[in-house]
C-alpha cells in the first residue's frame, strides 16, 4: 500500500506539477538563466498583453454571466416545472457536452462567416460592420458551448433543495413570487456561485473556439499557442500561459470557498419530497419557455448547419447534395482517425483504472498527503488546457524525460488531463457506498485485498465505465492541449480538423464533425443503456 | 450480552473493538485466553448484524449468505448444505433467489442475521439491528433473535440504545455512559437494584428524592418506613408502578397533573417542596381529579436506596 501511494505522488508529480513547475520557472528565467521578472517585464510594457489579458477576461465574464442565466432557467423548467418541454430541455442542456470544442465555431462561420447560410439573410438588421470573427461570435458561441456546465451544476442544486422550502414560504403567507426570489432563490445562491466561476475558467480555457472565431479579437490560450508555435518564443509563451494560469486558478479556489461556505442546502433533515407545486403564473411559464426555446433553436440551427454543410458539394459556391465530403473526409484524415482511437483506446483504460485507485485512496484509506494527492489529481479542473500543453512542451523535450514526438506523451496527456473525471465520478459512488459494506465483508472473513476485488470493485463498476466512456470521448474531442504534444507521426483528428476549417475546407470538416459526434453520442448512450440494462442506475456524470 | 446506553457513551465503538474494526488505545482483549489485539479482523470469527445491514447489494441472498462460508474455503457442498438450512430457519426460501433491493426492510434483516448465523460462531456481535424497522416488526424481530440465539445457544453481544429492546433481548446488560461502565446486571437486578441514579433514570422511569434516617428507619417524602439505612445512603429510587393509593398511606400529596396512559394513569403529585410519579389502575385514576389531595405508600420490599 505505501509503495502504491509512493508511485501515485511520483507519477502525479512528474506529469501534473512538474509540467506546470516547468512552465514557471522558464517564464522566470531570463535569457542567461538567472532568476527574473525579464519576461514579465517585457510583457506588460509592451501593450500587446494587456490587451488578450482583457479580451479574455471580458469574454469570460460575459460567457459566464449569460451561461448561468442559461442554464439557470434551463435547470428551473427541469426541476421545477411540468411544462411537457422538460424532456426536450433536459437533452439540448446537455448535449454540446459531447461536441468537439470548436463546432459551434465552426457552424457559427457555415452560417454568419464571409459565404454563410444565413449572412445575406441578417444583414439588414445586424449591418455592415457586422462581423462574426471576435467578440459577439465568440460570446455566442461559448455560451452555447458551456452553458451545459452552468446548468448540470445548477439541476444538481434546484435538486438538492426541499421543495417544501417553498410550501412553507406560501403556508406563512408569502405569494408565489415573493416564495421564490425570498426562500428559493438565496438557497440556489451556492449553485450560481459556481456555475459563474467554473464557466468563466472554461471559457478563459477555450482554445478551439477562439482559434477559428477570433479574428482580431486576441485572447490568451491563441496568443500563447502562437508564440510558441508561429514565432518559436518558449520563454513568451510560457510568461503568457502564467497570465492565464492565475485568473483559472484564482477562480477555482474562489469557487471552492464560496461553495463549501454557503452549502447550506443540505441542512434540512429528511425532505418529504411530496411537494405540490403552486402553481406558476402564466407569465413566468411563458417567459421561461420563450427563453428555452429561442436557445434550443439556435442549437438546433447551429447544428443543423454543421450537418446540412457536412452534405454541400462546395462551400459558398456549389451547394447541391453530396455524400462526397465523408468518403473524401474519412479517406484524408484516415490516418488521423485511426491514431486517435488508438492513442485513446490504449489511454481510457489506465485513466479508469488509475482514478479508481486514487478514488479509492483518498476516499477509504488515510495517510499522510492524502489531501495532496487529492488536489493534485484534480488540479487539471482549475488548469487550462494550452497551459498544460505548453508545460509538456517545456518538461519532456529533454533528457531525462525526452517524450516529444512519440506517442507516449499523448497518451500520457489524455490520461493526465481526463482522470479528473473518473476520480470524480468514483470518488462520488465510493462516498455512497456504505463503508460497512466492505466491514461486513472483512467481518466474514475476506482479508483487505479480497473485499476490494470482490466487493468494492463490483459496486463502483458503473461509476468507472461511465467515466471511462467520458474520458474516452474527451480523447476524441480534446483539442488545446495535446495540440501542442502531436507531431508528424502521431497526429489527432481534432487537430486536422481545425487544418481543415483553417484551409477552408468548410465541407469536409463538417462531415468529420458530424462522425465525431455521432461516434461520442453512441458511446455515451451506449453505455447509459448498458448501466440501466444491468440495474445499477447511475446518475450522468457532471463533464 | 447487551450494550445498552445513550448515544455517544461508547457502546459501538466496544463493539466494533471486538470486531476489529477499530482498535483499543489501551487494555487487551481477551477471548477463550487469547489475545485478540493481534488477530487481524477477518481471522476473529465474530460475524456482526449490522445497523444497515450492509448487505452486498450485487449479490442475491443465497450468495450474501454463503460469502462467509466461502472465505472460510468450506467445500461447495457443506456451503449449500448450510445455506440450506439457515435459509429455512429464517425463512428466507421464496427470497433465495432475489437481490437486496428487491426485499423489504424486514427481509433484508432476516438476511442479514443468516448470513452470521451460517457461520456458527461462537460469539456474534449486532449493532442496533432492528433501528431501522418499524415499531411493530421490531418488536417481532427482536422475539425471533432471541428465539434462534437460544436455538442455538451461541453468546451474542448485542448493542442497543432502546431499554425495552435491551430488557427483551438480554441475559445480561452493560448499562454505559461516557464511555464508563455503569453497572452490569441481569435486567431484573437493574430494574430493582440500579447501582446509579444514571442507571435508575434510563431504565424505566424513576423519582430519586433524598433521604434522612428516622430512629430505627427511614423518611422521605414526609413518610416514614422501617427499613434501617446503611452507611453513604443518601436517596432512595422510587418506581411510580410501586406507589399504591390508599387512604392510610404515609405520604400526603397534591396532584398537579394527570396523564391517561391506557392500562394506566400517571400521575405528577406534589409533596412539599419535591415531586414523583405514580401509576393508578383506571378505575381508580378517572376518580382523582387535578389539585386534589391524596394519600399514597410505596410497597416497602420495593424500596431501593443508593
Amino acid at each position: 500500500m505505501k509503495l502504491l501511494i509512493i508511485i501515485i505522488f511520483a507519477l502525479l508529480l512528474l506529469f501534473i506539477a512538474f509540467p506546470l513547475f516547468q512552465v514557471m520557472s522558464v517564464s522566470l528565467l531570463d535569457t542567461e538563466g538567472h532568476l527574473s521578472l525579464t519576461n514579465y517585464a517585457r510583457l506588460f510594457s509592451n501593450s500587446h498583453v494587456w490587451e488578450p489579458l482583457s479580451n479574455t477576461l471580458l469574454l469570460g465574464l460575459a460567457v459566464a454571466v449569460l451561461s448561468t442565466f442559461i442554464g439557470y432557467v434551463f435547470a428551473y423548467v427541469v426541476v421545477r416545472t411540468e411544462l411537457p418541454l422538460r424532456k426536450i430541455t433536459r437533452a439540448f442542456g446537455t448535449f454540446p457536452m459531447i461536441s468537439p470544442p470548436f463546432v459551434i465555431a465552426l457552424a457559427a462561420i457555415v452560417l454568419l462567416g464571409q459565404n454563410g447560410a444565413l449572412s445575406n439573410l441578417m444583414h439588414p438588421i445586424l449591418g455592415d460592420d457586422f462581423s462574426i470573427y471576435g467578440f459577439p461570435g465568440l460570446v455566442l458561441v461559448e455560451t452555447i458551448s458551456y452553458f451545459p456546465t452552468a446548468f448540470l451544476i445548477i439541476v444538481g442544486t434546484l435538486s438538492a433543495i426541499d421543495p417544501v422550502i417553498e410550501d412553507a414560504a406560501c403556508n406563512l403567507g408569502a405569494t408565489r413570487r415573493a416564495a421564490f426570489w425570498q426562500s428559493f432563490f438565496p438557497l440556489t445562491r451556492p449553485g450560481i456561485y459556481a456555475a459563474l466561476l467554473l464557466v468563466f475558467i472554461e471559457s478563459i480555457a477555450d482554445f478551439g473556439n477562439p482559434l477559428i472565431l477570433s479574428g482580431n479579437y486576441k485572447v490568451l490560450s491563441v496568443e500563447a499557442y502562437l508564440k510558441i508555435t508561429g514565432e518559436f518564443d518558449l520563454p513568451m509563451g510560457a510568461t503568457l500561459s502564467v497570465v492565464l494560469l492565475v485568473p483559472a486558478v484564482l477562480a477555482f479556489i474562489l469557487q471552492k470557498i464560496l461553495v463549501d461556505k454557503q452549502s447550506f442546502v443540505t441542512l434540512s433533515g429528511k425532505s418529504s419530497g411530496a411537494s405540490f407545486y403552486k402553481p406558476h403564473s402564466r407569465l413566468a411559464l411563458c417567459t421561461l419557455s420563450a427563453v428555452v426555446i429561442l436557445v434550443c433553436a439556435v442549437i438546433t440551427l447551429l447544428y443543423g448547419a454543421v450537418l446540412w454543410g457536412s452534405f454541400v458539394k462546395v462551400w459558398g459556391s456549389d451547394h447541391t447534395l453530396t455524400f462526397h465530403n465523408y468518403v473524401s473526409g474519412v479517406k484524408g484524415s484516415w490516418g488521423y482517425i485511426r491514431d486517435t482511437f488508438s492513442l485513446a483506446a490504449v489511454a481510457t483504460p489506465v485513466t479508469g483504472v488509475f482514478g479508481l485507485i486514487i478514488a479509492y485512496l483518498v476516499v477509504r484509506q488515510n495517510f499522510i498527503g492524502r489531501t495532496a494527492m487529492e488536489v493534485l489529481s484534480m488540479l487539471s479542473f482549475a488548469v487550462p488546457g494550452t497551459v498544460v500543453g505548453v508545460g509538456y512542451v517545456l518538461a519532456f523535450n529533454d533528457a531525462p524525460f525526452l517524450l516529444t514526438g512519440t506517442s507516449a506523451i499523448i497518451i500520457i496527456l489524455f490520461i493526465f488531463r481526463n482522470m479528473p473525471v473518473g476520480i470524480r465520478s468514483s470518488i462520488a459512488s465510493l462516498k455512497q457506498l456504505d463503508p460497512s459494506i466492505e466491514e461486513a465483508a472483512r467481518n466474514l472473513g475476506a482479508d483487505a485485498a479480497t473485499t476490494m476485488i470482490e466487493i468494492t470493485a463490483p459496486l463502483l463498476a458503473p461509476a468507472f465505465f461511465s467515466g471511462v466512456a467520458y474520458s474516452f470521448v474527451r480523447c476524441l474531442t480534446a483539442i488545446s492541449a495535446v495540440i501542442f504534444v502531436v507531431s508528424g507521426s502521431w497526429n489527432l483528428l481534432t487537430v486536422s480538423l481545425l487544418g481543415q476549417v483553417e484551409s477552408g475546407f468548410l465541407s469536409i470538416a463538417c462531415a468529420l464533425c458530424v462522425l465525431l459526434i455521432l461516434v461520442a453520442g453512441s458511446i455515451l448512450g451506449g453505455m447509459q443503456l448498458w448501466l440501466s440494462r444491468v440495474g445499477l442506475n447511475v446518475e450522468e456524470g457532471d463533464k | 450480552m447487551t450494550l445498552l446506553g445513550p448515544s455517544g457513551c461508547g457502546k459501538t465503538t466496544l463493539l466494533r473493538i471486538i470486531a476489529g474494526f477499530e482498535a483499543a488505545t489501551s487494555g487487551t482483549l481477551l477471548f477463550e485466553g487469547e489475545n485478540l489485539n493481534i488477530i487481524p479482523i477477518h481471522k476473529r470469527n465474530f460475524p456482526m448484524v449490522f445497523q444497515s445491514y450492509a448487505l452486498f447489494p450485487h449479490m442475491t441472498v443465497e450468495q450474501n449468505i454463503a460469502y462467509g462460508l466461502k472465505q472460510k474455503k468450506v467445500p461447495a457442498s457443506d456451503i449449500a448444505a448450510r445455506v440450506d438450512k439457515i435459509i429455512d430457519i429464517t425463512g428466507l426460501g421464496p427470497n433465495r433467489s432475489k437481490h437486496p433491493h428487491q426485499m423489504s426492510g424486514g427481509q433484508q434483516q432476516r438476511v442479514a442475521l443468516a448470513r452470521a448465523m451460517v457461520l456458527e460462531p461462537k460469539v456474534m456481535l449486532f449493532d442496533e439491528p432492528l433501528s431501522n424497522l418499524d415499531a411493530n416488526l421490531r418488536i417481532s424481530m427482536r422475539e425471533e433473535i432471541r428465539r434462534i440465539q437460544q436455538s442455538l445457544g451461541i453468546t451474542v453481544v448485542y448493542v442497543t440504545h432502546d431499554q425495552e429492546e435491551a430488557m427483551a433481548v438480554s441475559d445480561r446488560i452493560v448499562v454505559m455512559n461516557h464511555g464508563v461502565v455503569e453497572q452490569v446486571g441481569t435486567p431484573t437486578e437493574l430494574y430493582l437494584k440500579p447501582a446509579s441514579a444514571f442507571v435508575a433514570n434510563f431504565i424505566g422511569q424513576a423519582d430519586i428524592v433524598p433521604i434522612n434516617s428516622a430512629g430505627q428507619g427511614t423518611s422521605f417524602l414526609s413518610g416514614t418506613y422501617s427499613t434501617a439505612l446503611n452507611q453513604g445512603m443518601t436517596h432512595v429510587v422510587l418506581r411510580p408502578d410501586f406507589a399504591i393509593i390508599d387512604i392510610n398511606g404515609k405520604h400526603e400529596g397534591r396532584v398537579i397533573r394527570k396523564t391517561y396512559l391506557g392500562a394506566n394513569w400517571k400521575l405528577l403529585v406534589r409533596v412539599g417542596e419535591m415531586e414523583c410519579s405514580l401509576y393508578t389502575p383506571p378505575r381508580t385514576g378517572a376518580d382523582i381529579k387535578v389539585e386534589q389531595l391524596i394519600r399514597f405508600s410505596y410497597q416497602e420490599d420495593m424500596l431501593h436506596f443508593l
